[in-house]
């Protein structure tokens, strides 16, 4: 699991963040006494730092230049200054990545996964899931079932993905759509519908019926 | 100054001189001079008066050409007295006192409006930083608790969010280029990003999205052009049709730009207002049943386009659709690589 801490100053985000983050499945330390930040950054051993600019005692800024001093860890710079020269700033000063406040949600997920992903490479990254006998190859965008493979679309990796991840429970239609918007497909009510239709004849094709269940007026299930 | 507009001012002297010359003659006649002694005295006289009088113009129009000529290659007209040379007669001494006093209390006058309006920016930068600190915080708290009411609370915040976002760009108008960082940034991740924020009202809605040809690469500053593109996503959703609503984003690649359409399928824009809609303040017949549009957010558009050397245009057909078009040039640099 990775490791964030979060140096903000503003209790109220400082929370919900961590409470975020932590649903996101991170470990999360948060920093709330100002002192010696840096220090204490080096001594958690974290995979990254989600650094506020406006602090007390010293400024985010300054910070990253004294963890850069000792460490490669990766930094993103959160703050709701947004001029392009505290940009530059932050980047010239060693940020991995800037992020702006008020930040969408899923946005800042991605920008930490990436960040994660580029430094950790391969590390606890799955690249098959499996439920039920059936294997879903999600970087060769494949499905295996006795033997048998198929491929599939983007979309339909994704819906699919979405599936394989929250089993045994009925998922709302509009959970399936929002998780679609934040992966770049943006499917309206009747395209989910054409996508679930033609993710269904392909798993038929492989011998795989009934798999994906239509819950009358709420969603599906799997 | 012309020499007729010069003798029009004169003429009390002209005047003088002509009674000079009764005086003399009704003088001479009593003193019974001859009449040789009383023409040589006119002549002469008369010679005197008329080579000054003749050279007082040149002298006074050489003057006042210089001074003009100044004013010409002066940019900051109101300038002109810190550069003209003090006068030696007392009369020009008293006129250039005056101006200096009227200028400098003007120049008083604009810096303190210069250092209001700065201090005036400064406080809307740090309250817009200040605002956005709960905003954030609002937001998360509707992402760790969600329902259907936070989702809709959101919503309003993500609105708010946007106002505010006005007010700041709008605040920098003045000192655009002090404030953008151009360099090579992905059409596609800021277009992308644009639909994240709008996502939630998108789906509430049932709105489609299409895309398409995106992923191309501008040289621009990424935070103007998000803004930019966001007003005019904004604007898309705000005037959807009921039905089957849809936003379509695609770009077109010429020779020396990229452009950038948003085409919806709205309720579009009545001909006779078309030409407006980039002016300030313009709310239109489509805005005045909106409560909230204010005819900043096109006006914005326009004004930061103008400050990034970007286009943008308008094509609509009202009840059809409403095309925005936004052209950024390529530089040499990029046409290299």
């Amino acid at each position: 699991m990775f490791k964030i801490i979060i140096i903000e100053d503003d209790k109220e985000i400082r929370e919900e963040l961590k409470i975020l983050l932590q649903n996101s499945g991170y470990e999360i330390k948060t920093i709330s006494e100002f002192e010696n930040v840096d220090e204490k950054v080096l001594k958690e051993e974290a995979h990254l730092v989600l650094l506020d600019i406006n602090l007390p005692n010293k400024n985010g800024y300054e910070i990253c230049s004294k963890i850069r001093t000792k460490s490669k860890i990766p930094i993103i710079f959160v703050t709701s200054r947004n001029n392009s020269m505290d940009e530059l700033k932050g980047i010239m000063l060693g940020g991995d990545d800037y992020i702006e406040k008020p930040y969408n949600v899923p946005i800042l997920l991605a920008r930490i996964q990436n960040l994660l992903n580029r430094t950790y490479t391969n590390e606890n990254k799955k690249s098959k899931i499996e439920y039920k006998n059936i294997s879903l190859d999600i970087l060769k965008s494949i499905v295996n079932y006795n033997g048998k493979k198929i491929e599939l679309t983007k979309t339909e990796l994704k819906t699919l993905h979405y599936f394989f991840t929250n089993t045994d429970k009925i998922i709302p239609r509009a959970d399936i759509i929002n998780f679609l918007w934040d992966n770049g497909v943006y499917a309206d009510d009747n395209s989910l519908s054409v996508i679930v239709t033609r993710l269904r004849e392909k798993l038929k094709e492989l011998g795989i019926e009934n798999l994906i269940e239509t819950k009358r007026g709420q969603g599906y299930k799997i | 100054m012309k020499f007729s507009k010069y003798i029009k001012d004169k003429i009390n002297f002209i005047l003088g001189f002509i009674i000079y010359c009764v005086i003399i003659t009704l003088y001479t006649n009593a003193m019974k001079t001859d009449k040789n002694t009383q023409v040589f005295i006119i002549i002469i006289s008369a010679i005197f008066f008329i080579s000054g009088f003749i050279i007082n113009y040149f002298v006074k129009n050489k003057y006042i050409k210089n001074i003009e000529k100044m004013m010409d290659n002066l940019q900051e007209k109101y300038l002109i007295t810190e550069i003209i040379k003090k006068p030696r007669r007392e009369e020009n001494k008293a006129y250039y006192r005056i101006l200096k006093r009227a200028n400098k209390s003007m120049l008083d006058n604009v810096n303190d409006t210069k250092i209001s309006k700065k201090e005036y920016k400064e406080y809307i930068e740090s309250w817009v930083h200040e605002v956005k600190i709960p905003i954030t915080s609002a937001k998360l708290l509707c992402e760790n608790n969600k329902s259907e009411i936070t989702n809709k609370i959101d919503e309003e915040i993500e609105e708010i969010n946007n106002f505010v976002e006005q007010a700041l760009f709008y605040a920098r108008l003045d000192q655009i280029s002090n404030d953008f960082m151009i360099r090579k940034i992905n059409i596609e991740e800021v277009i992308r990003n644009i639909i994240a924020r709008n996502k939630k009202i998108m789906i509430q809605n049932n709105m489609k999205v299409e895309i398409k040809n995106i992923d191309i690469s501008v040289y621009t500053d990424e935070k103007w052009l998000e803004f930019i593109l966001n007003q005019i996503v904004i604007n898309a959703i705000k005037y959807k049709r009921e039905k089957d609503s849809k936003v379509t984003i695609y770009t077109k690649e010429n020779k020396e730009n990229v452009e950038i359409t948003i085409e919806d399928n709205g309720i579009g824009i009545k001909k006779s207002e078309i030409d407006r809609i980039f002016d300030k303040g313009f709310t239109g017949t489509n805005g005045r049943k909106e409560k909230t549009s204010t005819g900043i957010g096109l006006y914005l558009c326009k004004k930061l386009c103008e400050g990034l050397e970007m286009k943008i245009d308008a094509e609509s057909i009202e009840n059809e659709y409403t095309k925005i078009k936004i052209t950024i040039p390529r530089n040499k640099k990029e046409t290299n690589t």
